[in-house]
């Protein structure tokens, strides 16, 4: 009686475990074998398993491919532009060993004319995505049988019917069109971008301290294995590759936190270049230093995240092959300079605007541009710049104490000390009044310019270019 | 491992039914029960193997001087008149090992938040099960003293102590029930009948995990982190009672049920808790071994009720205290225990009064008063716990919008009230048990169920940029 019990259970478990089977071929809530047979489409936002559905079972000839910053584009826009019927299949959060998987399957379809991949240099770190956020391998095979992680797995009948009953309730049916765009569902402007900014400024400089930074081997290997060996693999399918423009305060930041990762980022640029231009079915677009972007922070819903306009017109440009962004042997350099430069350029004032300034030294000679490290600008419409970087101009030797916060620059028989976040400063032990205080930020602190300048001697003058735009010029003593 | 994963159903746990039973047929009774404490360490080493070195330390710590307890009732032994000092030192150094890696972080942020100082908090990882294992362990060190433990084999007591159906969650067992189970000889036979049970009571508690337990966590969940109104609230407060039952109930019938593969029975740890009509009543049904521990080794041995009223109200009040403190290393959870202290003092008063109240109201006031008091147990903190109750009080109002949010919720609330109230629970099912071809489709129907559950994929949560 036991051991026929024990039959049953065998017997009902084949019977039941079929049924779930079959129940998963025929509903296919991912459309992962075929488009849905007597409803119309849900499709869920959950990517990493959305789009093996969508590159196995639809037609298409351009794929898109990236992380969020992808996610903006609208198919029909990108069609306009760059023309072939357009599939977005973007990953957000993802390392390009996700991006590869999404491309690999559809390009193993046969269909693909053109794949427009937004590259950002943090994709090409170690994949830790892990536990819940783990890619699902086995959607993106042709490998049937171990897709019994898609049967048995409740998530998706439960997405699948939350959405038919959104549609019956709304009569909206999602289309492709809007499907992963998060425009309407964020708050874009000046000053969310910079409240990012400024909490960024600690967090990542604590981040940077306790993790390391993959080292450029690794980078580069995941290079060649994920982006260049589909390259590769297709010759007569046409790459386009660009770099997402995010806000000048992500690089700031990065320069400010974490200054390795800041430099391997823009040499991987030249370094990538030199590897693509060996193909020729790629093309590699920069849109990063597009200042009418990056300095335009109501484009911006955080330092990266940038509004669909910026897709369109990302997509516009690289349809007409815009010499502006289209990358070259020759420019490649002034992208990264470009770049460099406008990071120095860079500075948010106390109350929450992004202004572009220039920094000169006029040495007798002519104005040379300078670099004193990340801006900052007072509520008196001062500049602050790091202590260390001008003390280092001023010839001035710096001393810190941390316990009172409090600032030394020394400088043959001249002295000039503040202390962070009092208006008040000695020069030569005499007391000054600061229109701005010193500020600690993330371990730098601010001082500022031309009242440190001036008690050296040094004189600072300022020029208004615009609204948002000035230019510093400092003379040392002396000069004429 | 968890017993609700693929790598345990579907190779960890065939292998070492099949290992252990290989053995035993070819006699090698001895290699059996080798194969089955490695089996274990196995099991627990699975996602951190840093751990198996802690808790062998602790069986040999046990084991050792469990051994000299025993050997030193002897008056003829040379530790005979030091008995009482080698027990103490026996359990304080299990406390002192489960107060570091319990409770070291929370004694330490209390400190610095008393004294202003600022020792870092060590952030120690707390071993799976350590809770259990040493609370099994003092017990039979108590025993040991008394002359209560047997001399028992090294491979039996490590067996006992890491056998790996109890090993994480319980029951809490006790050596004298365990032990002899091991050295039966019928028990080294496959028994069809033990393991159609033990499969079918297997399949119910893996149902009621990972199907219903997992789905109320997603609205216990949700509500801890968010609901203030009076609805949501509640739909919180109920959702976890639920969750926190099926959960840990379901868990332990998969252990009994992977115990009866082997013919090892486990004790009995839950009996329909929720049916309490008084919270005496309630500790007698809900984690049955826990209770039974706390009586046994700190109840009775402060005096039980034989010292007098207030002693016995005093006495109570302590086991709770170290229980709710044994379930967590937090305030809510001392809270947590203070309440059900001094419920239990509160009864007792009532009780010498001598009104017995009716049976469906005294039934609400225990429902409701475990309702209450398992915010806390689940609260992250002490405001998370109080912004619940003042909801669930209706101090916020009380507001129907969004109520379709909470339809799903409040009708599976509607649907287990009653299963929890009026059906047999599992024990009574596995003891009813009858064998036929109902019970084997029943049992694959909730096998098959569960694994279409076991694989939940949450939202992709999105950080890193």
């Amino acid at each position: 009686m036991h051991k026929r019990t024990i039959g049953w259970f065998f017997l009902g478990c084949m019977l039941f475990a079929s049924m779930f089977i079959l129940l998963a071929c025929v509903v296919d809530p991912l459309q992962l074998y075929h488009k849905p047979w007597f409803y119309k489409p849900v499709y869920t936002t959950e990517e990493r398993y959305q789009n093996a559905g969508l590159a196995k079972n639809y037609e298409y000839e351009t794929i898109i491919i990236g992380s969020s910053m992808t996610e903006n584009f609208f198919p029909s826009k990108v069609e306009e532009a760059i023309g072939g019927k357009t599939m977005k299949l973007s990953l957000r959060g993802s390392y390009v060993d996700e991006q590869y998987m999404a491309a690999k399957l559809a390009l193993g379809t046969g269909q693909v004319k053109t794949v427009l991949w937004g590259l950002d240099y943090f994709a090409l770190k170690t994949n830790i995505n892990e536990g819940q956020n783990a890619f699902p391998y086995y959607l993106y095979d042709r490998n049937f049988l171990n897709d019994y992680k898609y049967w048995f797995n409740y998530t998706h009948y439960e997405r699948l019917i939350k959405g038919l009953v959104r549609q019956y309730r709304t009569g909206h049916v999602q289309g492709l069109e809007g499907l992963y765009n998060w425009n309407f569902s964020v708050k874009f402007g000046e000053d969310v971008t910079i409240r990012h900014y400024r909490k960024a400024l600690t967090e990542e400089a604590i981040a940077a301290k306790v993790n390391e930074e993959d080292p450029l081997e690794v980078v580069q290997g995941n290079f060649n294995k994920y982006v260049l060996s589909l390259i590769e693999a297709h010759p007569d399918v046409k790459f386009l590759i660009y770099y997402p423009p995010y806000s000048i305060l992500r690089h700031v930041v990065w320069r400010e936190t974490n200054p390795e990762r800041y430099e391997y980022q823009l040499f991987m640029k030249e370094w990538m270049y030199e590897q693509f231009s060996r193909f020729p079915n790629v093309e590699v677009y920069d849109f990063q230093t597009e200042a009418d972007w990056s300095f335009h922070l109501d484009y911006y819903k955080d330092m990266s995240h940038h509004h669909q306009d910026i897709n369109t017109w990302i997509a516009q440009a690289i349809g007409r092959r815009d010499p502006k962004y289209l990358v070259t042997a020759d420019n490649v350099r002034d992208f990264v300079e470009e770049l460099d430069r406008q990071v120095d350029e860079a500075a948010v004032s106390d109350d929450d605007r992004l202004f572009r300034v220039r920094v000169f030294l006029d040495d007798g000679g002519g104005l040379t541009p300078i670099s004193l490290g990340t801006l900052m600008i007072g509520n008196g419409g001062n500049l602050r710049v790091p202590a260390k970087g001008l003390a280092e101009l001023l010839g001035a030797e710096l001393e810190w104490e941390r316990e009172t916060k409090h600032l030394r620059l020394t400088a043959g028989d001249r002295t000039f000390e503040l202390t962070v976040g009092e208006t008040t400063a000695l020069a030569d032990g005499e007391t000054i009044e600061l229109t701005d205080p010193a500020q600690l930020i993330g371990g730098t602190t601010f001082v500022p310019l031309a009242e440190t300048a001036a008690a050296f001697g040094w004189e600072a003058s300022r020029t208004d270019l615009g609204d948002r735009e000035f230019e510093v010029v400092l003379k040392a003593p002396g000069q004429r | 491992m968890l017993f609700n994963s693929y790598v345990f159903i579907f190779a960890f746990f065939p292998i070492t039914v099949a290992g252990y039973f290989i053995l035993c047929r070819f006699r090698l009774t001895y290699a059996a029960k080798v194969w089955l404490a490695l089996s274990s360490l196995v099991f627990y080493g699975w996602w951190d193997v840093r751990y198996v070195p802690l808790i062998l330390a602790s069986i040999a710590f046990n084991y050792t001087v469990g051994r000299l307890l025993i050997a030193s009732s002897e008056p003829s032994s040379r530790l005979h008149n030091h008995r009482k000092k080698l027990l103490t030192a026996g359990i304080v150094g299990d406390i002192l090992l489960l107060g570091y890696y319990k409770y070291a972080d929370f004694f330490l942020e209390n400190l610095n938040a008393i004294a202003g100082s600022s020792f870092p908090l060590l952030h120690i990882v707390l071993p799976l099960g350590i809770s259990f294992f040493t609370f099994t362990q003092i017990a039979f060190l108590v025993d040991a003293y008394k002359q209560k433990a047997k001399e028992y084999d090294i491979i039996n007591y490590v067996l006992f102590v890491t056998f790996y159906p109890h090993l994480i969650a319980g029951p809490i067992l006790h050596h004298g029930e365990m032990m002899p189970q091991f050295d039966r000889v019928r028990n080294k036979v496959w028994n069809w009948s033990n393991v159609t049970r033990g499969g079918f009571i297997f399949c119910i508690g893996l149902f009621k995990k990972v199907v219903i337990a997992d789905t109320f966590a997603e609205f216990a969940n949700d509500g801890f982190a968010r609901a203030h109104m009076f609805i949501d609230s509640w739909v919180a407060a109920l959702s976890y009672t639920f969750q926190l039952y099926f959960d840990f109930s379901g868990y332990t019938d998969m252990a009994i049920g992977i115990a009866l593969f082997f013919n090892i029975r486990l004790p009995q740890n839950f009996n329909s808790p929720y049916k309490a009509t008084s919270i005496q009543d309630f500790w007698r049904r809900w984690h049955m071994t826990l209770s039974r521990f706390l009586r046994d080794y700190i109840y009775i041995p402060l005096g039980g009720n034989r010292k007098g009223k207030f002693r016995t109200y005093f006495n109570n009040m302590a086991v709770f205290l170290i229980g709710g403190f044994w379930h967590g290393a937090g305030w809510t959870f001392i809270m947590w225990g203070f309440l059900h202290g001094l419920a239990q003092v509160i009864q007792r008063i009532w009780g010498e009064w001598g009104r017995p109240l009716p049976r469906w109201l005294a039934w609400g006031i225990t429902f409701l008063f475990v309702n209450v008091t398992w915010v806390f147990f689940r609260a992250e903190s002490f405001d998370q716990a109080l912004r619940l109750l003042k909801g669930m009080a209706g101090l916020n109002g009380i507001s129907f919008i969004h109520f379709e949010v909470y339809f799903y919720p409040i009708l599976l609330i509607a649907v287990f009230l009653p299963i929890v109230l009026f059906t047999r629970n599992s024990s009574e099912r596995e003891r009813d048990f009858r064998p036929g071809w109902k019970t084997g489709l029943a049992a694959a129907a909730m096998f098959i169920v569960s694994l279409f559950f076991l694989n939940r994929i949450s939202e992709f949560l999105y950080f890193n940029f």
